[in-house]
């Protein structure tokens, strides 16, 4: 028995098999999203220890606009992880039709995340006046000592989830646009880019955003 | 028949070798735990840590070469009802399942921003998020990016390694904390004052 499971061991990791019964597409994404992973780790765990090594770090983040904000992009985030998984249940069932409507949908929630984000860096920008180098005045004087690496922080890890989403945006519309070409696995793999790009906001949402909420009223 | 017999006996060594690994991580943790009664802190958690971790992926393969070899059935059905489940709904959720973990996972965000607002020591706090950020991300990675429906090797392939990965990042802690109490004395205290001043509010 023991070398009947050796032989068919050797025999499915000899080659020309799929050990992993996925498409080499999916696969290659797969080892994308872990690669990406560790990027956004390595910025958190760099965040994490920016913070922890400060005296003093800046908590501004006020209920209105950043919290709710914030709270509105993480539910379209959600959602439109909900109609890609439509997307590509339609896709598997050869409906290309309904597949490019859903995916239609994950872009207009993908674009509404990147307006609604836009308007709060904007918020942070021009009415509070962060920069990523250089703290508020007014900050800085509620928080003596604070860490101007809060702006390098916010700005370094929103920004670079931001360009994910619009990439991601990029990739589903030429998906949408070109259906007819693309199989239900290609679709399947632009939805793991897409729900990569969600889950990475489920890390940035609290970390960043839940751990610097302002109490003082 | 003498090849196989060979091999045998070859994979047989390899896996007590790599139990002997296992083990003697497994004591340079007690070790730890015993030799030193935790008064290093973070260093010697994150130590112990590693020490279990690095049993544990030394075990891995023996326990795996032994369980197909049927040496523990009594513990092999504790271990394994997931293949049959994973059979029965090969294709993934239905819609009304990828609802179920939607609704879900907005119930759990509306936990954290409730959260955010009870004054919670910032310690507590991040902790509770952390747990419920990784249950979220869980549920996205088994459900929506259907991982749960694929072959256990993909499984095997993704999910330990980030593990281990993510907690090699932990090495940095022990230092940020270390990073604070070297600057130059007159700007701890100084912000140390400072800080106490503004309430000691959220230092982490």
């Amino acid at each position: 028995m023991a070398e009947a499971k050796a032989v068919s061991l050797t025999e499915e990791w000899g080659g020309g098999t799929f050990p992993y019964r996925v498409s080499h597409r999916k696969l290659g994404m797969w080892l994308f999203i872990m690669s990406d992973s560790l990027t956004f780790g390595a910025l958190l765990v760099t965040y994490a220890y920016s913070r922890l090594s400060s005296p003093v770090w800046p908590t501004p983040f006020k209920f209105h606009p950043s919290v709710t904000f914030s709270t509105v992009m993480t539910l379209v985030l959600l959602s439109s992880s909900l109609t890609m998984v439509f997307a590509v249940a339609a896709a598997k069932k050869r409906d290309k039709k309904k597949a490019r409507l859903w995916i239609l949908a994950t872009i207009f929630f993908g674009a509404a995340f990147i307006l609604l984000h836009s308007y709060e860096w904007h918020h942070l920008i021009v009415d509070e006046g962060l920069t990523p180098f250089k703290l508020p005045d007014e900050w800085a004087h509620q928080w003596p000592g604070a860490s101007p690496l809060f702006g390098s922080a916010f700005f370094g890890i929103t920004g670079l989830h931001m360009f994910h989403v619009f990439t991601g945006l990029i990739y589903l519309g030429v998906i949408a646009a070109r259906i007819r070409k693309f199989t239900a696995d290609d679709v399947e793999v632009s939805g793991l880019y897409w729900h990569f790009v969600d889950l990475v906001w489920m890390f940035v949402f609290p970390l960043i955003y839940l751990m610097s909420v302002d109490f003082t009223p | 028949m003498e090849q196989s017999k060979h091999r045998d006996k070859e994979i047989k060594r390899m896996n007590m070798g790599l139990l002997a690994l296992a083990g003697l991580s497994f004591l340079v943790a007690v070790w730890t735990a015993v030799s030193n009664q935790l008064k290093g802190g973070t260093d010697d958690l994150f130590l112990i840590f590693v020490c279990l971790l690095l049993a544990l992926l030394f075990a891995i393969n023996p326990l795996i070469w032994a369980k197909q070899n049927g040496l523990f059935t009594a513990g092999a059905d504790e271990e394994e009802p997931a293949p049959a489940h994973e059979i029965e709904e090969h294709h993934g959720g239905g819609n009304r399942e990828n609802i179920i973990i939607w609704g879900g996972l907005l119930a759990l965000t509306a936990i954290e921003v409730v959260l955010a607002y009870i004054h919670l020591h910032a310690a507590l706090m991040l902790t509770i998020l952390m747990l419920l950020s990784i249950v979220k991300a869980a549920m996205i990675v088994a459900y929506f990016m259907h991982l749960k429906f694929e072959r256990l090797s993909l499984v095997m392939t993704i999910v330990p390694t980030l593990i281990v990965l993510f907690l090699l990042f932990g090495i940095f802690f022990p230092d940020s904390r270390r990073a604070h109490d070297l600057r130059p004395a007159m700007e701890v205290q100084q912000q140390s004052e400072e800080h106490e001043s503004s309430a000691g509010e959220e230092e982490k």
